[in-house]
This record gives C-alpha cells, sequence and structure tokens, in this order.
C-alpha cells in the first residue's frame, strides 16, 4: 500500500500527517487511537514496515504458534520504531473516523500530548498506479452481444494496407503536415484509390448497398476519441471503420454517453430508442453496426498558393461554395437532432468562461445549439453560428415558456453570422469560443483568418495535429487583427502587454512581434486545444 | 435581439467607416423578464457605449427612466438600476431590421435572431 496527498477536497479514509519527526509510531497510534484506532504506515517502505524475519523457515508442524509469535515481535518492533522521515499516513477504518481526527487535533498550535509538536493533518489516499488497468479486450464482435456489430479480420493484405496509406499520405508532398488532396478531383465521387475496396465492402452482406460517405482519420500513438454518440440523421446507413497502420480498440458502450434517453426522428438507426431484441417486426433493418464514423467526403484541405487576386477570389468562392454545400446545408438539415447530441459542457471550457471577469462579454462563435450560453449568469453571451437553423436552436434557451426567468440565461443572444466575417464592433469582447469550428473550415488560410478574429479558445478536433493548430494561430497572431473584433487600428488595451511573448511549444520567432500570445495548448478528450490572447 | 447585443453589433461590410450603431427598424417587440442582478449591471454598464444605447432604446419603446448622460453614482440609483436592466436585457427584437447607418443596408431581424451574414460583395 503506497500513499499519496488525496488532491484538495478529496475526503477519504487515509490521512497524511507531518511534523512527526522523532516521534515513534506507537506514540502516533495511542495519539489517534481514539478516533478509531487506525494503522500508522510509514512512507519510505509503503508498507507497515514489518521487520524482516532472519530466522530460517520453522518446521511446518510448529509453524503456526510460531507465526503468531513472529508477528507479535514484528508488531512490538513496528510500534517502536521511531520516525525518522517529517510525515506518515494514518489508515482509518472510516471517513467519519478520519474526519474526526482532522476536527479534533488542533491546528497551528503545538500540540501538548505530541510532545508539543505541531501536526498537520490532510487526507490522503491511495497511490494509484499509472499504470492502465488492463481489461480485456476481444477480438469477437458475438462476444459482446451488439446486435449488428461486426468484426472481419484482415479484410485487406498488407500490400493493400501500405498501397491505402501511401494514397492518403502521399499527397502531403514535403513537410507532410497537410493531407493535401488534388482540388482539381470533382467532389462526389471517392477517391479512385478506394474503388476496389469500396466494392467489397458494399458486397458484404452486411452492408449490401453502395457506400456514399468516406472520412479519413489520422491519428497519432496514443490519441483517439472520446466516447459520443454519432448524429444518426447524417449516418442513416451502416458504419464500417477501417483500421490501418496499427491495432485500434473500440470500446461500445450503452446509455453512459449522453445521459437521457434519445427522442429524436430516426428511431431505425437511434440505439436509445431501439427496443430489446426480442421485439420482431420489419424494424429490425435497424440495427446498425455501431462501429465510429467514416464520415462526410474527405476533408478537403485546399491551401492554394497562388498569388493572383483573381484566382484567389475565386478559390474563396469555390471553397465558401464547398462549406456551404457540404457543412452549413448539413447543419442546417441536422440542427435540432445534432442539437440533442450537443449536451455536456467541457470542463475545460468551463473553467475557461469562469475565468472571465464578471460583466464580461463572450463571442461563442459557432455556439451550435448554445450549451454555453448558461454556464455563468454573470456574462453577456453573444452566439453566433453560420447556421441559421443551429442559431434558431440556440435562441430557444433564451427563453423558457412558461418557466421562471432564472430557468434562462439572463444576457445571452443568438445571431447567425459568418466566423470570418463577425459584425461586433472593436474592443467589444473580452472573451471569444470557438469551439470545434476550425474543422468547418476547408482552408488553412481561411482557418488562419478565423483565428485572427480575436479568437482566444480555440478547440480543436483530432483531426488536425498539434503542431498545426498551434502554427495557424501563430501565423494568425504575427499577421495580425482582422476585420471582427479588433481593427480599424482602434487599439484594445484592455489586458495586454505587447512586448512579452511566451510560447507553449517553446518556438521562437524572428518575425515582428505577434499581436498576442499563446497561453496554453493541451489536449483533451480528443481535441487539441489552444487558448491564447489578443493584445491588439 | 437585446439592446445589449445591438450595442456591440457594427457594419462589417467590407469599406464601411461609420456602421455603429445598427438603426433599429422594429416589426414586433417582445418583452420578457430576466434575473435582476445590479452586480451584473455595474460591471456591464462600463461596456456599454450610452448614446447608441438611447438610440436603441428610443427604437424599442424603452427609453422611459434612461438619462442623458448617467454617471457612476447614477448606478446606485434604484430608478435607473431597473430602467437600466430593463432596456438593456428584458426587450427584444422579435422581427424588424438593422440598418447600417452609412449604407443604408438592411440585416433582417426574425425570431429575435439577426442575420448578419454578408453578400459575396460585401466582403
Amino acid at each position: 500500500m503506497a500513499f499519496t496527498k488525496a488532491p484538495p477536497g478529496a475526503v477519504t479514509r487515509y490521512l497524511w500527517v507531518g511534523g512527526v519527526y522523532g516521534m515513534s509510531v506507537h506514540h502516533l497510534a495511542e495519539l489517534f487511537a481514539p478516533y478509531g484506532n487506525p494503522t500508522v504506515v510509514l512512507p519510505e517502505s509503503g508498507e507497515n514496515s514489518r521487520a524482516r524475519s532472519r530466522r530460517p523457515p520453522p518446521p511446518p508442524s510448529q509453524q503456526q504458534q510460531q507465526q503468531q509469535q513472529q508477528q507479535e515481535e514484528e508488531h512490538q518492533q513496528h510500534q517502536q520504531q521511531v520516525l525518522g522521515g517529517y510525515h506518515a499516513f494514518l489508515a482509518f477504518e472510516a471517513e467519519g473516523d478520519a474526519a474526526a481526527a482532522v476536527a479534533a487535533v488542533p491546528r497551528d498550535t503545538p500540540w501538548p500530548a505530541a510532545g508539543g509538536r505541531k501536526l498537520v493533518l490532510t487526507y490522503a489516499d491511495m497511490r494509484r498506479d499509472k499504470r492502465p488497468v488492463p481489461r480485456s479486450v476481444s477480438t469477437s464482435a458475438d462476444d459482446l452481444g451488439i446486435p449488428g456489430l461486426g468484426l472481419l479480420e484482415e479484410f485487406v493484405t498488407e500490400e493493400e494496407e501500405l498501397r491505402l496509406l501511401a494514397a492518403v499520405l502521399g499527397a502531403a508532398g514535403e513537410g507532410g503536415e497537410t493531407r493535401n488532396v488534388d482540388p482539381s478531383r470533382p467532389m462526389g465521387h471517392l477517391p479512385p484509390w478506394v474503388s476496389d475496396l469500396v466494392e467489397r465492402i458494399s458486397a458484404l452482406p452486411e452492408v449490401s448497398q453502395p457506400l456514399d460517405q468516406l472520412t479519413v482519420n489520422e491519428y497519432d500513438p496514443g490519441v483517439g476519441l472520446a466516447p459520443h454518440v454519432d448524429t444518426h440523421s447524417a449516418f442513416t446507413g451502416p458504419i464500417i471503420s477501417l483500421s490501418l497502420g496499427s491495432t485500434a480498440v473500440m470500446e461500445m458502450r450503452r446509455g453512459e454517453v449522453r445521459g437521457y434517453p434519445c427522442n429524436c426522428n430516426y428511431p431505425d438507426c437511434c440505439d436509445s430508442q431501439q427496443q430489446p431484441n426480442d421485439d420482431d417486426d420489419g424494424d429490425q433493418q435497424a440495427q446498425q453496426p455501431q462501429m465510429s464514423a467514416e464520415q462526410q467526403q474527405q476533408q478537403q484541405h485546399a491551401d492554394p498558393q497562388r498569388e493572383q487576386e483573381g484566382k484567389e477570389k475565386e478559390e474563396e468562392a469555390r471553397l465558401a461554395a464547398l462549406e456551404a454545400e457540404y457543412v452549413h446545408k448539413v447543419y442546417d438539415a441536422i440542427a435540432p437532432h445534432f442539437s440533442a447530441t450537443r449536451f455536456a459542457i467541457w470542463p475545460r471550457v468551463r473553467s475557461f468562461i469562469e475565468s472571465l471577469p464578471k460583466g464580461a462579454v463572450v463571442a461563442d462563435v459557432g455556439c451550435g445549439n448554445g450549451k454555453y450560453f448558461g454556464v455563468r449568469r454573470d456574462l453577456a453571451v453573444l452566439g453566433s453560428d453560420i447556421s441559421s437553423g443551429l442559431a434558431e436552436v440556440a435562441a430557444q434557451r433564451l427563453h423558457a415558456p412558461g418557466l421562471p426567468p432564472s430557468a434562462s440565461p439572463p444576457a445571452a443572444d443568438a445571431l447567425v453570422a459568418d466566423a470570418l466575417h463577425l459584425p461586433y464592433r472593436p474592443g467589444s469582447c473580452d472573451g471569444v469560443l470557438c469551439i470545434a469550428v476550425l474543422h468547418h473550415l476547408s482552408s488553412r488560410r481561411r482557418r488562419i483568418d478565423t483565428s485572427k478574429s480575436a479568437v482566444v479558445f480555440q478547440r480543436y478536433y483530432h483531426l488536425f495535429e498539434r503542431s498545426e493548430l498551434v502554427g495557424l494561430v501563430e501565423q494568425a497572431l504575427r499577421e495580425g487583427p482582422a476585420g471582427g473584433l479588433g481593427n480599424d487600428g482602434d487599439v484594445d488595451t484592455d489586458g495586454g502587454d505587447g512586448g512579452a511573448v511566451v510560447y507553449g511549444m517553446g518556438t521562437t520567432t524572428n518575425l515582428a512581434p505577434p499581436w498576442g500570445v499563446i497561453e496554453e495548448v493541451f489536449y483533451d478528450r480528443s481535441n487539441w486545444c489552444i487558448i491564447f490572447r489578443r493584445d491588439r | 435581439m437585446k439592446l445589449l447585443t445591438h450595442n456591440m453589433l457594427s457594419c462589417h461590410i467590407k469599406g464601411v467607416r461609420s456602421g455603429y450603431p445598427f438603426l433599429i427598424e422594429v416589426v414586433k417587440v417582445s418583452e420578457h423578464e430576466a434575473d435582476f442582478d445590479t452586480d451584473f449591471l455595474k460591471h456591464i454598464f462600463p461596456r456599454i457605449n450610452w448614446p447608441a444605447f438611447l438610440q436603441g432604446a428610443e427604437a424599442m419603446g424603452c427609453r422611459e427612466g434612461l438619462p442623458e448622460a448617467p454617471n457612476e453614482s447614477a448606478l446606485e440609483d434604484e430608478q435607473f438600476q431597473k430602467a437600466f436592466h430593463h432596456a438593456l436585457l428584458e426587450v427584444t427584437l422579435e422581427e424588424g431590421s438593422l440598418i447600417c447607418p452609412e449604407t443604408g443596408r438592411k440585416f433582417p431581424v426574425s425570431k429575435g435572431i439577426p442575420n448578419m451574414l454578408l453578400n459575396e460583395d460585401e466582403c
């Protein structure tokens, strides 16, 4: 048993006691005996420092008696031991006992009973082994008993795997951070290098239909997707996941992720609406494989390097149209259902929101269903989304008919706006949320421009690597302000100290001082996140 | 759209220099009770552009009780707090438009939601 101090606020049945240097274990045990007779545990060995027996093992017939004697002796030795360190641990039977001890022991004053020592008490806990707890992983779908779930091993040969990986990675060219696909390839057809694979998948008895969507996700080792429920209005047929280049473990959970039943209009694809297996009607078709998604068209990372303005404009228009067709339209169509699958307040976002001063004005750029509107009632939240469908859903949070005003956030509003062209006056916003927005923008340039709109907190899906996210923001900060939230020479000097440059990644730049500072980069629940501050 | 929001919005059409504040064309206004928090009011007050606020309140019919140029001490006055609170948070433009003072371009407001999307030639 190894112990360590418990995190603040935790209450356990173990205590860390400090200031015990020179006390005997016996004395310490005696002091705390009135509180349920805890065991004293010494920190060094992590065990009750049992004196090792130096006797040869006794003959079997006498073993029991000898053992008892041995234990008693060891106990005596243990008790008389003088503590050579400054702290020890106490293991109580129950939390109540530990708490009673904490309450009773004098604080910050010498305790005569302890020989005049000032003891310090705090809760402790068992040291958790950081190694992952091994869990059994099944290699057969039948073991899990999930209707419609299937696992096919060795679906592609090694050769095919290499070929597929090369096709995905090979388009990158030098640098290799973004996987570029030739933008002149028409959208609407899956790339030719999957056609063979797609045909075989479509022919599977479990699938028996043509595939029409493909997503390629690249994961770093150790990185994955947090538990989630996919928007089943968008994914109405079988979902097939092919793992290349590595093994992958998929965990299926029922009922825990969402927290409430989903009353969507897609009962055929909705696990929480399906009846258990005994219900045998024509709807058995509704049992979809629940594997992780491969949806949407392959993400097109077009990053035009062209100089001519005319071509740039054309490209911009094309990208905007692309987003309109494949992103905005989709969200408008699925808005209410999308909303139903997005309910959790991410803790890191919550702490960011809580770090803002009272009366702060926050722009929630890409507010979706407005789930962050009510996190604090003493902030003004201006939520905007390019999807009018989602903005409408967000607006529903503003007034709950029939309920008291305390049921709605007092100072929030929803608008329809483009993250690249925000309508806020300079210096109006203290904080900005921009959560899960950037991956909807189809070029690096557009993402940088969004970041220039004084995006302060940016959460970013696993689709992008950490260096890419940081690179975007660094670039945005170097380029200076753009329209939306800080522009036209109207210098917002609140909270800025222009001169200090701190980069979380340890990178340096020889370019002109950036317009802000990256405060933090972290990975949380499958998302790369960045907090940065614009100074001007 | 609340007047709090209106106070933060500025016309973002490319090249527009004096796009603040938006003029409000009212078709339908509604009122909803909002939690009264004097602390919040005190903190948000310095963020509010007062002339723009008055202009908006005039258009939305809640100008009454709002002084021309309140000073810090006004914030302690309960009458003022109530009027400020009401105009800032409880009156909503449901249907109408926001009009850019420089170009006259109208941004529609429908179901309380302003649509601030720009046309291709405006950005």
